[in-house]
């Protein structure tokens, strides 16, 4: 009978593992530094009894903390209240952004940055006029688009943000 | 005075325990800003990249509208 059973508990055992290993830590788990910020947030109470995610964003918005410096937390801070002015969809759009642009090799950040730079010293009507003709463009055009900018040519052909297409 | 020796020293070292574990003077994180800090990507040197870094303009979000009439005209469409 156990012989009969074991495959299938080893079959299940892979599925659970992974459950397993991203489960948050409760707060008898955590750093004394940890439990000393969180705990000052009066989270001390409550910590066992949030969300799994809620408190993987806590702990990752921590460790960020502690890595910064103090000009990079007053920094922080001052963009917190450009942050909170966004409307979510907004923020979403800035998360997935930073993520696509982590996700490239450096070289090719090092491009994005700089036709960024590029853009930013345009005149506001030239980059309006540019970003309704980005919306004008298909999906797929706007995808060619970002492929032949990160070949290294200009998003908008001819010139610098240039006069085409 | 050779009696208020240890006194005096024990003294001395409560002070300057107390001066080595005194709280930063920085104030501590709100939630909000931990959940903000959450959002920062890292790089491969471990920098942190605030998403706001990803703005087009520092009035990056809905320009020259209100929030309010900014989400009118979302609703609207």
């Amino acid at each position: 009978m156990k012989r009969r059973i074991l495959p299938f508990l080893l079959l299940l055992l892979p599925g659970w593992l992974p459950a397993l290993a991203t489960a948050a830590p409760d707060w008898d788990q955590l750093a004394p530094d940890q439990q000393r910020i969180l705990g000052e947030l009066k989270l001390a109470e409550r910590w066992d009894d949030l969300p799994d995610a809620r408190r993987e964003r806590l702990l990752k918005g921590l460790s960020h903390w502690q890595k910064m410096t103090p000009e990079e937390r007053r920094i922080a801070r001052k963009n917190l209240k450009r942050w909170r002015k966004l409307p979510p969809e907004r923020r979403k759009a800035l998360r997935q952004r930073l993520h696509r642009y982590l996700q490239l090799p450096p070289d090719k950040r090092r491009l994005v940055r700089e036709r960024a730079h590029q853009f930013r010293q345009l005149p506001p009507e030239r980059r309006e006029q540019l970003r309704e003709r980005w919306r004008r463009f298909s999906p797929s055009y706007q995808q060619h688009t970002r492929d032949r900018l990160l070949r290294g040519g200009h998003p908008f052909s001819r010139g610098p943000m240039g006069r085409g297409r | 005075m050779t009696r208020h020796l240890p006194l005096l020293l024990a003294a001395l070292g409560a002070v300057t325990a107390q001066a080595n574990s005194a709280p930063e003077d920085e104030p501590l994180p709100s939630v909000e800003l931990l959940e903000y800090l959450a959002d920062f990507g890292e790089d491969e040197n471990g920098r942190l990249i605030d998403p706001l870094s990803q703005a087009e303009t520092e009035n990056d979000g809905p320009r020259s509208v209100s929030y309010r009439e900014y989400l009118q005209r979302q609703t609207d469409q």
